[in-house]
């Protein structure tokens, strides 16, 4: 056998298989069932203890790169809030973030929703570190209108926010920086506010760290901790529905790791 | 099967589509879309922070009376004074300022939250499995990367410890990094077979 061929498989090949397998189970689920892991839970559980009426802080900080792993995450916790009556502020130190919290909430101005009284976006903050530290201290002084022009100060869910600490919780959307470092370095750290972190699956090695000694309260993890998220909640939605077409396509990888390693090895001992 | 009749989904799909086929060969249509998207991108950027600009400086100067904020746009101006040669050395002033400011506002935030923060939190009790690797694997790693001694004997051994734990660590990253991509294959392949062909339920 030519294990030389095995270890240089065509690139076209392992796309079109890779393709496959991530399409076929999307048109045609299997329901490979989802668990809910401590970190999920304990996001769930913090969240749904929230009472109505009270605000929590979305930091989207992520481009489209990172959209695929985080809006479903962000989804997930938008319907969790709005469906108990919790406010919801958007603010972005990535350009990009507005947008993203804009297509967030026309979901639910169109379902009765009001802007600036159950939702608001603040837009983007230039500046990285050094604007995440001012909004953190002083939210409306760092931000005189939101993403639509309004007057900040004027919007209703605005009143009684001074700092950080006014939001039951903070949640950092984030893929990168600035994103969560500079949030428990500048934030967390000083003012002690209530930090959740939904990251894209890259970053999770990354906030580990930070969740064992407590600075993050909770964390969910790309695509896969939106699903946890959505299952915790009892409302299976779109992050559900491709854990199986991400199933499969690890175990696509799974198995060219492995056909890899088998025909090097073989090889090696063929030359012998 | 209930096709998207939007213009700006077909745009969406077509475009995902011409930058897939630079999986088979790069070619004129992936180059299109590729800077296509470069453009838009920056074009967007632009945008909002102009808009950024025009609400923190120019609307509080010009219409609320905020004079003070004239000192730093002409701080921001004077970064551009490094495309004149003849004041080209203006631009250090704002450069000084803001590392300045940079480097103390780091500092602090390092090495309370990242040092201190997570030596505290290091400091753990050997009373769970979970908390005797911890240990054992933050001590042998920082053991990897102490040259002030010889690695032989007992260290050697630590050391490589250490070593086996960081290759652990790196596998997980990289399984990260696989479910990553795929989740980034999902969110495209979902505007395709849901948006725009609506073959799925979104």
């Amino acid at each position: 056998m030519d294990w030389k061929k095995l270890q240089n498989i065509d690139r076209r090949i392992i796309y079109i298989l890779l393709i496959l397998a991530t399409v076929i189970p999307m048109i045609n689920p299997i329901g490979i069932p989802v668990s809910v892991g401590a970190s999920a839970q304990k996001f769930y559980n913090f969240m749904d203890a929230i009472p109505a009426g009270d605000k929590v802080l979305f930091s989207m900080d992520f481009a489209a790169s990172g959209a695929p792993d985080i809006v479903p995450e962000a989804k997930a916790v938008m319907q969790h809030l709005m469906d108990k009556g919790v406010k919801v502020v958007a603010i972005a130190f990535w350009d990009n973030g507005p947008m993203f919290a804009d297509q967030l909430m026309k979901t639910y101005e169109d379902q009765g929703f009001e802007y600036g009284v159950d939702f608001a976006n603040l837009g983007y903050i230039p500046g990285g570190e050094t604007a995440i530290k001012r909004f953190g201290e002083d939210v409306v002084g760092s931000v005189s209108k939101d993403f639509r022009n309004n007057s900040v100060s004027s919007l209703p869910i605005m009143e009684g926010i001074k700092d950080t600490r006014d939001f039951a919780a903070v949640i950092d959307f984030a893929a990168g920086n600035p994103g969560t470092d500079e949030w428990i370095r500048q934030v967390q750290g000083t003012l002690g506010i209530n930090f959740f972190v939904a990251c894209a699956t890259v970053s999770v090695p990354q906030a580990m760290p930070f969740v064992n000694s407590g600075q993050i309260t909770a964390l969910l993890g790309g695509m896969r901790g939106a699903a946890e998220y959505e299952t915790a909640m009892g409302k299976p939605g779109g992050a559900v529905a491709k854990m199986d077409a991400q199933s499969l396509g690890h175990l696509l990888i799974i198995a060219f790791i492995a056909i890899g390693n088998i025909a090097f090895f073989m090889d090696k001992k063929q030359a012998r | 099967m209930n096709i998207s009749d939007s213009i700006w989904v077909w745009i969406g799909a077509l475009g995902t589509i011409a930058i897939f086929s630079f999986v088979f060969k790069e070619n004129p249509v992936y180059r299109f879309c590729e800077h296509l998207y470069v453009g838009s991108a920056a074009g967007y950027a632009i945008s909002v922070n102009l808009k950024s600009i025009v609400d923190s400086a120019w609307t509080p100067i010009t219409q609320e009376g905020k004079i003070v904020l004239i000192i730093p746009v002409i701080f921001g101006l004077l970064l551009y004074a490094r495309f004149f040669k003849n004041i080209a050395w203006l631009s250090r002033w704002p450069m000084s300022f803001l590392v300045g400011v940079g480097s103390g506002l780091a500092i602090y935030g390092v090495v309370n939250s990242q040092l201190i923060a997570q030596v505290r939190a290091s400091l753990l009790p050997l009373t769970s499995v979970n908390n005797v690797v911890m240990v054992i694997g933050l001590l042998s790693i920082l053991l990897y990367f102490f040259f002030s001694m010889e690695h032989t004997g007992g260290v050697k051994h630590a050391a490589s410890v250490g070593r086996w734990i960081m290759m652990v660590t790196f596998g997980v990253s990289f399984g990260n990094v696989v479910m990553s991509r795929i989740s980034l294959l999902l969110g495209t392949m979902e505007t395709i077979l849901g948006k725009w062909l609506g073959l799925i339920a979104l």
